[in-house]
């Protein structure tokens, strides 16, 4: 979806940002956003706080609300996904090797 | 006046220093709802207290590993869960580890006792709770209290069934064309309300997804994505 969205507004999403927030041509905000993600990941207040006030600051207290929820609906999709077996059966090698998904756990 | 108890969730999301959208708020509040009421294989008290497993499995510190299930490990679980251990080893590890699992445990936990349509169930629970967690985490709030349990058996209420055209578990024969994980949980309707009722204000609404240029005013649609892939990444997910 990040490649077609992309692809759709005929600017540069690099699928490689996923993993390298700081790469050039990547998503506005990238940096701050990848932050945001990764530190709800973590289960990490003190490093959220200070992510979710760079995206406020970026892209203001709805974006990073609405960035939050993103985050909350896909720790939703990712556990019915895997929990159900909705996976693809083979990942375009392109896709894979930019969002690292070719050294997941799972595919060992 | 409105208590903590009347409205765990409000009282929780309107605590924080940023202003909670008023259709995520109602989103949570039926999660909410949903975990302590009764659904078609378990009861309110059960689902309760899977939503507590999963809590727990989600917010640890130090989680059990993938292949160690909880109800092998004393004092992992409550000693008064009214549910059977392979029910409450689900909801941990959907909960904590969904990435490392299975088909081969899925069928597992059938040898165990459970049933494909109480596992899709289990399922449902945990993906109505551990997105508030993540949400409360995330704008650096408190979780809500625990809601009372509802009263009441459950239904058994059951759609015509078919075999998944893109995951292991049986789906809503309705809905069978439907992508893989939105039809993942239509076996189960009281699982299938709440994704229906959350996906919306968390994401986007379904009849958008196919606009790539959609937009709440906030982020943009590539943001969007950035942010879910980078989740997706995270928790390695491949779907």
């Amino acid at each position: 979806m990040l490649r077609a969205s992309a692809n759709a507004t005929d600017q540069p999403a690099y699928l490689d940002a996923v993993r390298q927030p700081d790469v050039e041509g990547g998503v506005d905000g990238a940096l701050e956003l990848a932050a945001l993600v990764d530190t709800i990941v973590a289960d990490d207040p003190g490093a959220t706080a200070i992510a979710r006030s760079r995206v406020v600051d970026l892209i203001g207290p709805s974006g990073a609300v609405d960035a939050t929820a993103v985050v909350a609906n896909f720790e939703m999709m990712t556990r019915i996904a895997d929990a159900t077996g909705c996976r693809h059966e083979s990942v375009d090698a392109d896709v894979a090797r930019a969002t690292g998904a070719d050294r997941f756990d799972s595919v060992r | 006046m409105t208590t903590a108890a009347d409205d765990p969730v409000g009282t929780a999301l309107t605590s924080a220093g940023l202003a909670v959208r008023a259709d995520l708020l109602d989103a949570y509040r039926t999660s909410w709802r949903n975990i302590a009421s009764p659904g078609s294989w378990w009861g309110g008290d059960q689902r309760l207290a899977l939503a507590r497993v999963s809590a727990e499995a989600y917010t640890t510190e130090e989680p059990l590993p993938p292949w160690v299930a909880p109800s092998t490990v004393e004092g992992s679980l409550p000693d008064d869960l009214p549910l059977p251990d392979v029910a409450a080893d689900v909801a941990y590890r959907v909960a904590r580890h969904a990435g490392t699992i299975t088909e081969r445990w899925y069928h597992d936990t059938q040898d165990r006792g459970l049933t494909p349509l109480q596992y899709v169930e289990i399922v449902g629970v945990v993906a109505a709770v551990v997105p508030v967690l993540a949400f409360c985490r995330g704008i650096g709030v408190d979780p809500p209290a625990w809601p009372a349990p509802a009263a009441g058996e459950p239904s058994g209420d059951q759609p015509e069934l078919v075999a998944g055209t893109a995951s292991w578990v049986p789906v809503d024969a309705a809905f069978a064309g439907f992508p893989g994980v939105a039809q993942a949980l239509t076996a189960v309707p009281i699982a299938f309300a709440n994704l229906l009722a959350t996906h919306g204000p968390q994401y986007m609404p379904f009849d958008a997804m196919g606009d790539m240029s959609w937009t709440r005013g906030s982020l943009d649609r590539r943001q969007i994505e950035y942010v879910a892939a980078r989740l997706s990444v995270l928790r390695e997910c491949f779907y």
